[in-house]
């Protein structure tokens, strides 16, 4: 059969694109393990991981992450004796698959358009969108339930059980405080989001998230901690209480798995914020159709994309910062902050997004 | 003063009071175990001089001692902080009718005394409310502390303690409260955090029943740490007790040494030159230092807070290399010697100090202070939680940190100031809550207190000798040994015959970092000691554990377990 | 003289101060220290002035002073012979009885004794240097060796403790 341009670009869209982003999302787990390790280090007056070397250089500790993959590998993978088994083999996948299920709908750059063909830098433009994301990230619970359930084990139990309560808790809060940004982006598709916050506000703002709706981006993010289980909101997995929390008994590959769904789980979230409040991969003042008119297309993306990474590696950076500096909630007081402050909070900021803007008119002074 | 207590207690129990004496400036008064209620209720409510503080309970076994009018001897230390005084009562027990009174309801300090004397002589205290035992396994059989139990018998403790909880459910390991049955409705379940723990500092575990995340009960269980240094003790000389107590508190080790040499000097009538008491407050100082930035780093990791952990750990590692300085070893310094010290201070020594006191530790303390002590999380966690009033605080026994975080201003550096303390100009921190917060307040400014303590000594510390001039104690120089024949009798003489002290009992008590550090040590003019009682401060702390975690949550017990400062070591001997 | 210091809060246990109520004012505080020592030690890195504080070993090793309690070594007199004239002082003088020490005359009668056996049991040893302390003849020295691992000595004999000026550093 003659090599047909067509097939290709539908190959890349449908088969190798779906197949290389998950792949690419795990090989930015190694990556965050190596910032956390190193950054907590240079915050505690010490050097971090530094002894793995590939033909003689150290690499500042890249490698590190690869050698505690293998060493997780070859571990013995123990099953508790009274474990539910199947339960305990499910927990790991169900955490696993959501994180990188919801990645999935996340843009990371613009369609690219070359000659006829036009590849959308995401995997599936959904017109649910973020709602897609919600909902799959939600499944993700489970595998917290699960893990603290299955192993009968009293330590993983409370993990479980505080696990789920606190996801369940700051995910309505999540919700929420999004709302703001989708009444004023009109849309629930992530593209369409991210293109409006491409826009100027008073002619020289760039209009991304962060700007028009800057309470809705502190409730996320401290949502967004709460839902990756970060401290201030690890109790789940709180070392110094119930030791290691839901992911207690497992070993080898089941827990390098929580452990990257757990990682993974924290690149999906700060690429939603990327999207939703920082612009996505906008560049500032450089709308895709000015930058292809001076680099061309193929180079657009290309920056368009590093542009996002780079975001995203920022917020990324933000958790780890914001790990290492503060203690973590009690029980109660986390609840009582996703309900009593955070809940509120959103719910205020939406009834003020939703009628100010509506009252002053702006609405159709709004660009799209 | 010492004529008018002891005439007050012979006019109120005429007759009964067997014998009263005072060696060396301590006051004794024997009683007899029938009497023994009324007296300690007489010297609790003594108006002026109310002896409000349980220092200290154990027992000693009189086998072989030569002063023997019994066989065992309940010995309680009870301390007066309106009086300011001392005072030791004893109980003569005989060993077939080894049983007396509880003073547990007028004490609750003397809840685990009394366990530990139970535990190591067979003494039985009537009306305990739980008096098994506490340092030894469950199964273990006999009384290691008394004079004729076997060294060498082995025994095998393979079965795990039970605890039974009432209500139907399955027994769990040991506790001391009785406790009233569940409700009909009420779920609970009983989750062990073991010694194997990262919160438990040391070997400690805690067993607790929770309903949901509330701690019902929390009940400790000690010994695992237990290597019995006081039976150890008994059959070295007292030089070579001073390695063993480096390993008591082994987070401030040279305030354990410098205790211990404090109260042999006693016994031996022996003060020391003005330069070994500056040298001992100096590295008194810094242990306290040391002690603390332990107690809040740890503290902190267990609430999650992992970055100040580093931070103070950093600056201990300058106090270390002072040390090792100074004496060979960075943790067990075994710096003190009966007298004088293994070494004088080496050159540059006080500058190097000088510049880590003034230049390094201040730093941890400010950083902890800007990242954690007005932090909201943190104070959520900590403000309100472990409460303890001062009543409550004096009557089991607290001393240190966490009394004077209850509002009691009580420090023997003050009290009772040793090695010149009352020259220097400190402050004394106090609490007014009594929660974790407060202990945590006070020892970061005990910190900065020491600090100052630090700067006004090391400005100050006087030439001269750091040894005793007597020749029975001290060890002659080396160059003497190598080259005189009389110096070389001497030293053989004191190394294979020990110290010789008179026969005799003291109780010296100072301000270790965690509260009032207290050796007993009874001599019977050999050179072994008969007997070396530790007074741990976090002893008495720790036995009221459940009540201060009643009713809070798992994420407390955390709190409070960590603002508590337990060293296993000190804890279990 | 000392004086009492209160160190607590006002308004007991609940009370707050308005920059502490909003959680952000002390987080981003907070957040400024642990970002200030981060830019100071990837600043400094391998520099002179450097404010990591660790030390890697193998490669860089802690300097010990000369009072540095380490392993032990037995001492030689400039003729060659052993100092140690076998007076188990330091046996005595041991708190963990780590110290076994067999005596003989030296072959030439009026010599004096030297030591047929000296062990130090390691794994009892505590390294208080109390040997060091008690021996009459600067016979033991604690070096500033403090690598000690080994898998198969359990006690140091005569000839592992009899080394060399040389071979005492670390």
């Amino acid at each position: 059969m003659a090599f047909d341009l067509d097939t290709f670009v539908w190959l890349l869209r449908n088969v190798l694109f779906p197949l290389a982003v998950p792949v690419v999302l795990l090989t930015g787990v190694p990556v965050a393990v190596w910032l956390e390790r190193r950054g907590a280090a240079f915050m505690q007056d010490r050097v971090g991981p530094n002894r793995i070397t590939i033909f003689g250089l150290r690499n500042a500790g890249l490698l590190q992450p690869i050698a505690d993959a293998l060493k997780l590998l070859i571990k013995e993978d123990f099953i508790p004796a009274r474990a539910d088994r199947f339960l305990f083999f499910l927990a790991p996948a169900c955490s696993m698959i959501p994180a990188l299920l919801t990645f999935m709908v996340i843009p990371f750059g613009d369609t690219l358009a070359i000659g006829k063909y036009e590849i959308p830098l995401q995997v599936a433009d959904l017109n649910a969108g973020i709602l897609f994301i919600f909902a799959v990230a939600s499944l993700g619970v489970y595998g917290v339930v699960l893990g603290g359930w299955s192993p009968n084990n009293k330590y993983s139990l409370l993990g479980g059980l505080r696990s789920s309560a606190q996801m369940i808790s700051y995910e309505i809060s999540m919700g929420l405080s999004i709302i703001g940004v989708l009444i004023l982006f009109e849309s629930v598709r992530l593209n369409d989001i991210v293109r409006g916050q491409g826009h100027l506000l008073f002619g020289f703002l760039p209009q991304w998230g962060i700007v028009v709706q800057p309470l809705g981006f502190l409730l996320f993010f401290v949502a967004a901690l709460a839902e990756t289980n970060r401290i201030p909101f690890d109790l789940p997995e709180a070392e110094a209480e119930i030791v290691a929390g839901y992911h207690l008994e497992y070993s080898s590959f089941k827990f390098s798995m929580f452990f990257m769904a757990e990682y993974v789980n924290m690149l999906v979230v700060c690429g939603v914020i990327t999207c939703l409040f920082l612009g996505g991969w906008q560049i500032p003042w450089l709308p895709t159709e000015d930058l292809s008119a001076l680099v061309g297309p193929l180079a657009t993306a290309v920056l368009q994309v590093g542009v996002f990474v780079f975001k995203l590696w920022f917020l990324m950076w933000l958790f780890v910062w914001i790990r290492w500096t503060l203690p973590r909630f009690r029980y109660d007081q986390l609840m009582g902050l996703g309900w009593r402050v955070m809940f509120p909070l959103a719910l205020v900021n939406l009834c003020v997004t939703a009628t100010v803007p509506f009252l002053l008119g702006a609405y159709e002074k709004w660009p799209k | 003063m010492a004529d008018d207590l002891l005439k007050k207690l012979q006019a109120k129990f005429p007759g009964e009071l067997t014998a009263a004496a005072v060696f060396r400036g301590e006051e004794t008064v024997t009683v007899a175990r029938e009497r023994l209620l009324d007296v300690a209720r007489f010297l609790y409510g003594l108006p002026g001089c109310e002896f409000r503080l349980l220092e200290d309970l154990c027992g000693v076994d009189l086998l072989t001692h030569p002063d023997r009018r019994s066989r065992f001897e309940a010995v309680y230390h009870l301390y007066s902080l309106s009086g300011e005084r001392r005072l030791r009562l004893k109980v003569p027990l005989e060993e077939d009718d080894a049983t007396l009174p509880t003073t547990i309801g007028i004490w609750k300090a003397a809840d685990w005394f009394e366990r530990e004397a139970f535990d190591q002589y067979g003494l039985r205290f009537e009306g305990h409310p739980f008096l098994h035992r506490i340092l030894n396994h469950e199964e273990f059989q006999g009384h290691p502390l008394r004079k004729d139990y076997p060294i060498k018998k082995r025994q095998k403790l393979t079965r795990p303690t039970y605890y039974d909880w009432g209500g139907g459910k399955e027994p769990t390991p040991i506790g001391a409260a009785a406790e009233e049955p569940p409700a009909e409705d009420a779920e609970w379940t009983v989750i062990n955090f073991g010694p194997a723990h990262p919160t438990m500092h040391g070997t400690l575990r805690v067993l607790a029943k929770i309903q949901g995340e509330t701690l019902l009960e929390a009940v400790p269980e000690i010994g695992y740490l237990h290597r019995g240094f006081e039976k150890t003790s008994e059959t070295l000389t007292y030089q070579q007790v001073i390695p063993l107590t480096d390993r008591l508190n082994y987070v401030s080790a040279m305030m354990n040494n410098v205790g211990y040499v404090r109260a042999v000097e006693k016994l031996l009538g022996l003060e020391v030159p003005p330069r070994a008491q500056m040298i001992r407050v100096i590295v008194c100082e810094l242990s306290r230092i040391i002690d603390h930035l332990v107690c809040i780093g740890a503290n902190l990791v267990d609430l999650g807070a992992l970055t100040p952990f580093w931070y103070c750990f950093r600056d201990r590692e300058y106090v270390y290399d002072l040390f090792e300085a100074v004496c060979g070893a960075r943790l067990t310094t075994s710096y003190t010697r009966i007298g004088s010290h293994a070494h004088d201070l080496p050159e540059g020594w006080v500058e190097r100090c000088r510049q880590v006191v003034l230049e390094r530790l201040p730093r941890s303390i400010e950083e902890t202070e800007k990242l954690i002590t007005h932090n909201r999380i943190f104070m959520d966690r900590t403000r309100g939680v472990g409460v303890v009033s001062a009543e409550d605080a004096l009557n089991y026994g607290f001393t240190g940190p966490c009394l004077r975080a209850s509002g009691v201003p009580f420090d023997l550096r003050v009290a009772e100031p040793y090695y010149g303390y009352e020259k220097f100009d400190f402050e004394i921190p106090v609490g007014d809550n009594g929660d974790t917060y407060d202990r945590y307040l006070v020892r970061m400014e005990e910190m900065r207190q020491s600090l100052r303590i630090l700067e006004q000594a090391l400005d100050g510390i006087p030439e001269g000798p750091h040894k005793v001039e007597d020749r029975r104690v001290v060890l002659p120089e080396k160059e003497q040994v190598y080259t005189k024949f009389g110096s070389l009798v001497r030293h053989v003489k004191l190394v294979v015959d020990g110290i010789l002290p008179p026969r005799g009992e003291v109780y010296s008590a100072t301000e270790a970092a965690n509260g009032v550090l207290g050796y007993y040590i009874v001599s019977d003019g050999t050179k072994n000691p008969y007997r070396v009682k530790v007074r741990p401060p976090c002893f008495a702390i720790y036995q009221a554990l459940p009540q201060l975690t009643r009713g809070v949550m798992i994420a407390d017990l955390i709190a409070i377990v960590g603002s508590l400062n337990i060293i296993a070591g000190e804890l279990d001997r | 003289m000392a004086k009492v210091k209160k160190v607590s809060p006002p308004n007991g246990t609940r009370g707050y101060l308005l920059s502490e109520r909003i959680y952000l004012v002390e987080i981003l505080k907070g957040m400024g220290l642990t970002l200030r020592h981060l830019v100071q030690n990837l600043v400094t890195y391998r520099t002179k002035r450097q404010t990591i504080v660790t030390i890697q070993y193998p490669d860089e090793r802690r300097a010990y002073s000369s009072r540095f309690r380490g392993r032990h070594r037995l001492k030689r007199n400039p003729d060659g012979s052993m100092r140690c004239v076998a007076c188990k002082l330091c046996v005595a003088n041991c708190p963990s009885h780590c110290i076994f020490v067999e005596a003989a005359p030296y072959p030439d009668a009026g010599k004096g004794y030297y030591p047929k056996r000296y062990e130090i049991d390691i794994t009892r040893c505590i390294f208080c240097g109390y040997c060091v302390e008690a021996c009459p003849k600067d016979a033991i020295e604690m070096t500033q060796v403090s690598e000690l691992g080994d898998t198969r000595r359990a006690i140091y004999d005569k000839d592992f403790l009899l080394y060399g000026e040389k071979e005492s550093g670390s």
